[in-house]
């Protein structure tokens, strides 16, 4: 079966506990929004999943494969995340940057993904001209780009317009309806989440 | 695109020709001399031209392509647009090879042992900033310290010795293209063939780089492994430049920006940019330097300075407003 169990997790960063003995199942097909108050380890939560953080306690196992016996490249090919904050200096252009590291059957796609995500008209700009919400939305369309099981999205609401939110939410839909597994930081309401299948509470 | 380059290869070989042309000593017949390197092989106007101006040219060339080049590994690798062998301590390192080499009367400077001391020097500077700063956005500042204790270190040396070497050291260590000989071609050129091949080759590895470390490491590949591939590139590249001419500053920060404002920041026509850009500079900063005021030579990297500076200041001024 192709999920993400997490079993007894504790994460702990700079010295501090973030949270522990949290369990949870995410199965292909389903939405998961992680909520809960600032610095409570959503997004910690989230790189953990992603591999980037080690769990203090406890394990994550992908389709029942313990992800610290995963190496990078089979952990590259599961999972595909949005980070929240990206900044750039150099002058590349937005097409330039949707396509770094990007396998060539992947070009053909970037007009589509660019336009489901309202970014077809900033292609040719520079990446250094756009606006934080701009530049979330490129992120998310790296993200789309690459064939994973897994999506992750950092607080992809966070600097979007309601008709840009909508269109996020379509997106990730999109996604469950390919039997993907999508999980989301987000920091709104919980009745404002109606439209996820679960929702992982961290903190009080 | 094409126009960019044509005007750089232009303005290329109206250097080239105008550093034949100036110098202490007028050549007679230079032409004839060039084209037909048999002709009256015993004059002295034979000699300055092939012994003297036309490796010297070359030199200028290629020692700026080396720093425009590793100026362009240095940003792209630490993802920093401060970044340049200088201030990753690179070349303070391959300074203190050279010292220690001189010093320890096991090498000449612009010998081929001089460049061995130099690559250790370079390459155990960097490994140390690299080692030292424990995020990318660290290694600028730990580079300065690593730099600056580098380059204590090379300035007590020099100061606490009386060897006779001593001379030829403090003329070196001010930065200067005399200090090159035909000779010192027969190292320069192969390693900067080289290292511009590996350069071009991890050209897409380095553009990766630009994602920030956490988002390479998520399409399955190791940013510390990209990053210690080029860092063996500036490392090679700057200790024969440090080693052959001494330390010239600013070119390798200033040629990748030129190039990048010019050519756009992917890395593969960065590496070809940046090489020709920092070629140019040099090449005329050393021909002014050694014709202004003859037969004394200016100091060569006050030139690129005064060069340089002024080129980069207007050129991200203009582009202020798409380059933040």
């Amino acid at each position: 079966m192709e999920m993400i169990e997490i079993d007894k997790l504790a994460l702990v960063r700079n010295n501090r506990e973030l949270f522990s003995d949290l369990s949870a199942t995410f199965t292909k097909g389903s939405i998961s929004a992680i909520v809960g108050p600032n610095g409570c380890g959503k997004s910690s939560l989230l790189l953990a999943i992603a591999g980037d953080l080690k769990p203090a306690r406890g394990s994550i196992f992908i389709n029942g494969e313990n992800l610290q016996g995963l190496s990078d490249v089979e952990q590259a090919q599961l999972r595909a995340m949005a980070l929240q904050e990206r900044a750039f200096w150099l002058p590349l252009t937005v097409r330039e940057v949707l396509a770094l590291g990007q396998g060539d059957q992947v070009l053909a796609e970037i007009e589509k993904v660019a336009g489901s995500l309202g970014l077809t008209e900033l292609l040719g700009s520079l990446i250094t001209t756009l606006s934080v919400g701009q530049l979330q939305r490129v992120e998310i369309a790296r993200s789309l780009l690459r064939d994973c099981l897994i999506y992750l999205f950092d607080e992809p609401f966070a600097a979007q317009d309601l008709q840009s939110k909508t269109n996020l939410i379509e997106i990730f839909k999109e996604l469950s309806r390919q039997e993907k597994i999508v999980i989301l930081v987000a920091h709104s309401e919980v009745e404002k989440l109606s439209w996820c299948d679960q929702i992982i509470q961290l903190g009080s | 695109m094409k126009l960019r380059f044509s005007l750089i290869a232009i303005a290329l070989n109206i250097a080239i020709i105008a550093a034949l042309l100036m110098g202490a000593t007028e050549i007679e017949n230079l032409w004839r001399h060039l084209f037909n390197p048999g002709f009256d092989s015993e004059s002295t106007s034979h000699l300055i031209l092939w012994e003297i101006r036309l490796p010297r040219i070359l030199v200028a060339l290629l020692i700026g392509a080396s720093l425009g080049l590793a100026g362009a590994i240095a940003q792209s690798a630490a993802n920093n647009p401060l970044a340049d062998p200088a201030i990753l301590g690179t070349s303070a390192g391959a300074s203190l090879g050279v010292v220690l080499g001189v010093l320890l009367n096991l090498a000449q400077v612009g010998s081929l042992l001089a460049v061995a001391f130099a690559t250790i020097g370079a390459l155990v500077a960097t490994a140390l900033t690299f080692t030292w700063a424990r995020s990318v956005g660290a290694l600028i500042i730990i580079g300065i310290g690593t730099s600056a204790l580098f380059s204590a270190v090379v300035g007590l040396l020099i100061a606490s010795t009386n060897n006779p070497e001593i001379r030829s050291i403090s003329f070196w260590s001010l930065g200067s293209l005399a200090l090159a000989t035909s000779d010192s071609l027969l190292i320069i050129a192969p390693v900067f063939a080289l290292c511009f091949y590996f350069a071009f080759k991890i050209a897409p590895q380095l553009d990766l780089l630009a994602l920030g470390d956490i988002s390479v490491r998520h399409l399955g590949r190791s940013p510390k492994k990209i990053r210690l591939r080029a860092f063996l590139i500036i490392g090679l590249l700057v200790a024969v430049s440090v080693s052959t001419v001494g330390s010239i500053s600013f070119l390798a920060l200033a040629a990748p920006h030129i190039a990048r404002i010019a050519f756009g920041g992917k890395n593969r026509i960065l590496t070809i940019a940046s090489s020709l850009i920092g070629a140019l500079i040099l090449l005329v900063a050393d021909t002014i330097a050694r014709s202004a005021l003859p037969p004394y030579e200016l100091p060569i990297g006050l030139i690129t300075s005064l060069l340089g500076a002024p080129i980069l200041i207007l050129l991200v001024r203009k582009a202020a407003l798409t380059w933040r």
